[in-house]
């Protein structure tokens, strides 16, 4: 697509994006109410940013495990995420080996991986980087520290992964953090890639039908921009979210979760 | 009609604000219909853009400058008269108003803008030109690059100011490159400079402290520039912050003096992957996307807020596997090196199709000329000589030479027994070059020849490549607008002939190490195309000594050209103008955005 093209998509998104937010309140209002948990889920990762501007780390750790639904706890968890890059490395491993409530070492995530994505170990000779974090995407102590690991593993050795997509293909091909990490990096590849490009249509029966956890993470995650780029509006998506409701596989419906955020103003 | 009125009630609202300036201030026609610019969007005052780089610079003296981050950092903050519009490859005047070449083409008339200030307000005049032309350029005592100024009878140019506006540069015999090399050299405040040359400061007695000036230590209130930044500070291993120039001489279309921006951050950082890592964590707003990185961008990038772009124009860079001539200590190394055919064997042994499409999903194109592809000098792909991917025409080529298993275990020998191996480098970490060795060191086996592939630090291989003492590299080197500047590279006595250093006569690199030996006859028919290519301004002929240049470099093979990547950028959505900036900064070689029309849509 010819740039000029492509500025004009943007700023027509741009536009649709800033008339589909909506104010905290009402981003609350759902959260704290909706029974659908994904659009309530949407919700609590739309507010996420604002909360973590007005909300303690305390406050947002007590919420993140007492909130009354998921939209509540999602977004305390995100707005945690965010203050707990201001932790160091030591302190995020710390929390995500830890018996503190899944929520809270789901915060821990996001920076972990940036953390372990650029680490390094002058104490131990010929460390390297990849193996390490692959091994403990398998060892890790918790679920949170596995994926945290996983995911960094797949950052770390992204640059390998354009000659060897048959054997990413294969890594997402189950259900562990490592198969989710890979299913979440080739589901990039869904989008762009000449042989692996995907249609939405097949994406959807992917995201819902394919026999691991992995490939259907892959097909959801490429699924969700597809739904971001397209004219589906916050009202449309949640149409669809009733519709599927308690169907398919928890990765489609995540798809529209992360879409419906979007148009709620992630 | 309607898009013609359109276009028209714009080019008025530009002139309208020019005559409102009253200046001779250049009016970059942002947003407006049926310009260049006509994607980009007026944008407003305040701000800072945040971006990396992975080295800190060197210097801030512009004419010091050999390494990419002071490049960059250096063109944010001066100016050039005359620069080649990377968009549309024709000269056009930045401090220059206007400038005309004589009809003999031995000279060039530069008229200035008018009322033009430095950053720190002192006037911009013909002094500073001469001053950075005279006193700098042709200083000997100041350790500037004038192999690109050297006329082709070994003279330099004469500069001669006629008043506070105009110069004039004077030629022994035509040297077209000089609008792009000498009058787009960055100008230089001789009121804040002066004082470092020996021959206008008597106090230096005689001892130059130019080369020196201006170095990373320096105090940014000692500086001024014409660019639109200028520096606030830097800090080692942390960042670089530029901040508004506020006598920068450029404005929009609606009268807005650039650039929007209150300033620009540079973070320094220590890898590539920290560089990404802060994008995707909203730290810095822009990014030179590589194809390695596209899977996480694009599947990231929506949810996020920012936008990756893949142009379908390539970057100015070639890439290329080369051996070394003048390989030393083995004469049968040496021998095979310098014979067309082997290295006619390797170009037909080098799987494009697998690099484009394995290494940067299809990506890329295949590069087969010195030129850079967007290059006005580049003579297209109609005109290409392909050496296409023929394993068994590889192998009848090294039979041709006397090359046989004689012992039966795969690799070929020389006629002395000893084994056809050789060490192929490239940098370490460059995955992408990495691959590309092992995908021609699995080919080359497959016809036996034994490749020994070395990835090694970055500043090592720079040193056996200078030193030749390398066998084979595969490396990249950065291109530009006008052919002209391969002259380093391939004219014989080019200060990067690091392929046959030797070739070079009495003036090579290594003439006490090797025989000097006379170019070879197609290199000696390069040396007098690159001559040609300065002595006239008339396009279509030099056009044609380029032409003949391409080929006969194709056809010889002291490089083996592998592919040109597309250029990528990612920023985020709050910034406007942010991915045309991007590509600029691609255009320019740095990767890193160029801030001068960026802005904040989050303010």
């Amino acid at each position: 697509m010819k740039l000029s093209g492509l500025r004009a998509l943007m700023v027509v998104t741009c536009v649709v994006a800033l008339f589909s937010m909506m104010a905290v309140a009402d981003l609350e209002h759902i959260a704290a109410n909706e029974l659908i948990p994904e659009i309530s889920a949407a919700a609590g990762l739309a507010l996420a940013s604002s909360w973590a501007e007005i909300t303690t780390e305390a406050q947002l750790e007590d919420l993140a495990v007492t909130g009354r639904t998921i939209g509540l706890r999602t977004a305390a968890s995100e707005a945690l995420s965010i203050l707990y890059f201001a932790k160091t490395g030591e302190e995020l491993i710390a929390i995500l080996i830890s018996d503190l409530d899944p929520m809270i070492r789901a915060a821990a995530i996001a920076p972990a991986k940036m953390y372990l994505s650029a680490m390094t170990r002058e104490d131990v000779e010929d460390f390297v980087l990849a193996d390490y974090l692959k091994e403990l995407a398998t060892t890790g102590e918790t679920h949170e520290m596995r994926l945290a690991a996983a995911r960094a593993h797949y950052f770390v050795i992204r640059r390998t992964l354009p000659f060897a997509l048959d054997e990413l293909k294969a890594a997402a091909d189950g259900g562990t953090e490592l198969a989710i990490a890979a299913g979440e990096v080739l589901g990039g590849f869904y989008l762009f890639h000449p042989v692996l490009g995907k249609t939405q249509a097949e994406l959807v029966d992917l995201a819902i039908g394919a026999g691991s956890a992995g490939l259907r993470t892959a097909a959801a995650t490429a699924l969700a921009v597809l739904l971001i780029q397209s004219d589906e509006t916050a009202v449309s998506l949640q149409t669809t979210m009733l519709e599927i409701f308690g169907t398919g596989s928890v990765e489609h419906r995540n798809a529209y979760k992360f879409a419906l955020a979007h148009r709620f103003g992630l | 009609m309607k898009k013609i009125a359109l276009i028209a009630a714009s080019l008025l609202l530009v002139f309208a604000s020019v005559a409102v300036l009253a200046q001779d201030y250049k009016v970059v026609p942002l947003g407006v219909p049926g310009t260049l610019w006509e994607d980009f969007e007026v944008g407003v005052h305040g701000g800072t853009i945040r971006s990396s780089m992975i080295s800190n610079p060197r210097t801030f003296n512009p004419i010091m400058v050999r390494d990419t981050a002071s490049g960059w950092l250096d063109d944010r903050m001066q100016e050039a008269l005359i620069l080649r519009n990377p968009h549309t490859g024709v000269h056009e005047p930045y401090l220059a108003k206007a400038f005309e070449i004589a009809e003999d083409g031995l000279s060039i008339t530069v008229h200035l803008r008018r009322g033009l200030k430095w950053s720190d307000g002192e006037p911009f005049t013909a002094a500073d030109v001469m001053f950075t032309w005279v006193d700098l350029w042709l200083n000997e005592d100041v350790e500037a690059r004038r192999e690109l100024w050297t006329l082709p009878d070994g003279m330099l140019p004469t500069f001669e100011q006629i008043d506070d506006y105009t110069v004039v540069v004077h030629f022994t015999t035509i040297f077209r490159p000089a609008v792009g090399f000498v009058t787009g050299a960055q100008i230089l405040p001789r009121h804040r400079l002066w004082e470092y040359v020996a021959k206008l400061n008597p106090a230096l007695e005689g001892v130059c402290q130019f080369n020196t000036a201006w170095g990373i230590d320096v105090d940014p209130a000692a500086m001024a520039g014409m660019g639109a930044f200028i520096l606030e500070h830097f800090i080692t291993d942390m960042e670089i912050r530029l901040v508004r120039n506020p006598h920068f001489w450029q404005f929009d279309a609606a009268g807005n003096r650039l650039p929007y921006l209150d300033a620009a951050v540079v973070h320094i950082v220590e890898s590539i992957d920290v560089s990404l890592l802060r994008f995707l964590n909203g730290e810095i707003d822009t990014y030179g996307a590589r194809p390695e990185d596209l899977a996480i961008l694009k599947a990231e990038g929506p949810l996020r807020g920012f936008e990756t772009v893949i142009s379908d124009v390539t970057g100015w860079g070639t890439a290329f596997f080369a051996f070394n001539q003048d390989v030393p200590e083995d004469e049968n190394l040496r021998g095979l090196f310098r014979d067309l055919r082997f290295r006619q064997a390797v170009a037909h042994s080098i799987d494009l199709d697998t690099i484009i499409e394995g290494i940067y999903m299809g990506f890329a194109r295949p590069q087969w000329s010195h030129v850079a592809i967007p290059s006005p000098f580049f003579m297209g792909d109609e005109h290409a000589i392909w050496f296409e991917y023929d394993l068994d025409k590889a192998a009848s080529l090294l039979d041709e030479i006397g090359l046989f298993d004689t012992d039966g275990d795969g690799v070929r020998e020389f006629p002395d027994g000893s084994p056809v191996t050789f060490v192929l480098i490239t940098n370490a970490g460059h995955t992408i070059r990495e691959q590309k060795c092992l995908i021609l060191a699995d080919d080359l086996a497959r016809i036996g020849v034994d490749v020994v592939t070395s990835f090694i630090p970055f500043g090592a291989l720079v040193g056996q490549l200078l030193g030749a003492e390398y066998q084979a590299v595969m490396i990249g080197l950065t291109g530009g607008m006008d052919a002209h500047g391969g002259r380093t590279v391939y004219h014989s006595t080019g200060s990067l002939h690091f392929w046959r250093f030797s070739a070079g006569g009495p003036d090579g690199r290594l003439p006490e190490r090797f025989p000097v030996a006379d170019p070879a006859e197609w290199n000696a028919r390069v040396d007098e195309l690159y001559d040609l290519g300065v002595g006239s301004f008339d396009e279509a002929e030099i056009m044609h000594y380029y032409h003949e240049m391409q080929i006969i470099i194709r056809e010889n093979l002291p490089l083996m050209f592998t592919v040109s990547p597309l250029q990528m950028a990612s920023a985020y959505d709050r910034i406007g103008n942010g991915l045309w900036e991007t590509f600029e900064g691609i255009h320019t070689g740095t990767g890193l955005t160029a801030v001068t029309f960026a802005f904040r849509r989050d303010l």
